[in-house]
């Protein structure tokens, strides 16, 4: 592998990762071993950002011992930086050794207080013990500083849907929506939750987020199916008005005809999807 | 005997779950209409993967088990089995979310099991452990041995399973999520059974 490997296109390709924050994390560790090991030179500064990267790589995989390499290199030349000590406290974290890995964070709090990441790797401290509800208490005092930071919102709604209190979830996403009304996953994932609580009034609310969502982006699938779904079950509801089954039944098979025609331009799938389609209009029918 | 499990089915659930290995993924298995009618004998054929986004909503599920019973109805097969892998490496009881689903597959398969997959065990041999099966009895899921199932080909299944994981055959892997994603990822898999057929 190393022979046909050229310097700029791995140094490249690591770069634009560790710009675009993917996680990719086995290639990450096995491309970055490898050009910490031959090209540690010719990377000038740039070696410390990719110890860094390779680092939290290493540590995703479960590479200690590269990861202990990159971190000891980067705690040599930075020993005072709170991104090395933290990056020495994920360590710490990976070991097991979480009482130690929070007198490490706390020690960078104490200098610097206002350290968003360190703070949210105290939060992880606690999902990496399997304390879901520790972990949810932490990221909401950590939501009081930090108000705005819509992927702390994000967590939140998930360790809620983990420990199933839907209705503590379906206000996270108030909030995301509130920062953000354009932005249709937030739409789609609230009419998830909506859906998911179930009885009728919070079927109306998800058909009508399922369809804001495909309002705001007409490919979003979830939203499309979800518009569907919810809008078969009102009009089945034997509690349904008439009004309410007539304008129901239009929205599901419009849904439908969207769904039908999406899959027409892909392909693959269209017989099943079109059974499926009828399958849920009979139930529907009933 | 709870099941067989046959070399497509747990290559696929291993694959799933090695893609992922920081989230909480699940699918289901299919097994065999025709056999379970004559022998009684669940004979699980293949898996389907679901999701790995998130495990804990209803509609998108919904939507997936009514899919793949669609495609079960064509094929002579049915919905036979749950797979759950928690997020957390050392957690190794069912979520209650996945009994919620594992009992939702149940209640229309009354011998439906659910295997929940043992996070430590996971590793590059793919034993059978990494299976871990409970069966429904008196209203709740109770672990049960693992010789209640056995892999169809038994080492071999296993030797398979790990070539696959050797070759990174989970990078064409597509679960139900990237499905959703992007309709043009096969969640039946197509091209990965292919090469599945090709060991046997």
């Amino acid at each position: 592998m190393a022979a046909t490997m050229n310097f700029e296109d791995v140094r490249d390709k690591l770069r634009k990762w560790r710009e675009d924050k993917v996680r990719n994390s086995v290639e990450t560790a096995d491309l970055g071993e490898y050009l910490l090991a031959n090209y540690r030179r010719k990377l000038g500064d740039e070696v410390w950002p990719l110890y860094e990267q390779v680092s939290i790589a290493a540590l995703d995989c479960g590479r200690l011992s590269l990861a202990r390499l990159c971190i000891h290199a980067v705690r040599q030349q930075f020993p005072h930086s709170s991104r090395s000590k933290r990056l020495h406290g994920m360590l710490e974290e990976a070991e097991g050794e979480f009482d130690k890995a929070r007198e490490t964070y706390n020690d960078i709090l104490k200098d610097d207080p206002a350290n968003g990441l360190v703070m949210k790797r105290l939060i992880a401290i606690h999902k990496g013990q399997n304390d879901i509800p520790g972990a949810i208490k932490e990221l909401n005092k950590y939501i009081e500083n930090f108000m705005s930071d819509s992927e702390a919102w994000m967590e939140l709604a998930e360790l809620y849907i983990q420990e199933q209190h839907y209705s503590k979830a379906a206000f996270c996403f108030e909030e995301l929506i509130l920062s953000n009304p354009h932005h249709h996953l937030y739409h789609q994932r609230y009419a998830e939750i909506m859906y998911t609580q179930g009885g009728p009034e919070n079927l109306e609310i998800a058909r009508k987020y399922f369809a804001q969502a495909v309002k705001l982006n007409s490919n979003n699938m979830r939203a499309l199916y979800g518009m569907f779904l919810s809008a078969s079950h009102l009009a089945a509801s034997s509690k349904a008005t008439i009004k309410k089954k007539t304008e129901n039944t239009k929205y599901a098979s419009w849904a439908a005809a969207q769904i039908a025609h999406k899959y027409k331009q892909a392909e693959p799938q269209v017989e099943v999807v079109g059974e499926m389609l009828d399958k849920l209009a009979i139930t529907s029918g009933n | 005997m709870a099941a067989t499990i046959s070399t497509k089915a747990f290559c696929k659930c291993l694959l799933h779950v090695s893609k992922y290995p920081y989230c909480a993924v699940n699918g289901v298995f299919v097994a065999d209409k025709k056999t379970f009618k004559d022998t009684r004998e669940v004979k699980i054929v293949d898996a389907v993967p679901l999701f790995h986004q998130c495990v804990g909503l209803a509609p998108m599920l919904e939507i997936a088990l009514v899919q793949i019973d669609t495609f079960c109805e064509a094929n002579g097969l049915m919905i036979a089995g749950y797979y759950h892998a928690n997020e957390h490496i050392r957690d190794n009881n069912p979520s209650p979310i996945a009994l919620k689903i594992a009992d939702k597959i149940q209640s229309n398969f009354s011998d439906a099991h659910l295997y929940l997959i043992n996070n430590g065990k996971v590793d590059a041999s793919c034993k059978k452990d990494t299976l871990m099966v409970y069966q429904h009895q008196d209203g709740k899921w109770k672990p049960l041995n693992n010789a209640n199932f056995k892999l169809e080909q038994e080492d071999s299944t296993c030797e398979t399973c790990a070539d696959l994981l050797k070759a990174r055959a989970q990078e064409d892997l597509m679960d139900f999520d990237c499905h959703l994603d992007d309709i043009t990822n096969d969640w039946q898999n197509g091209a990965l059974n292919e090469r599945l057929e090709s060991y046997s």
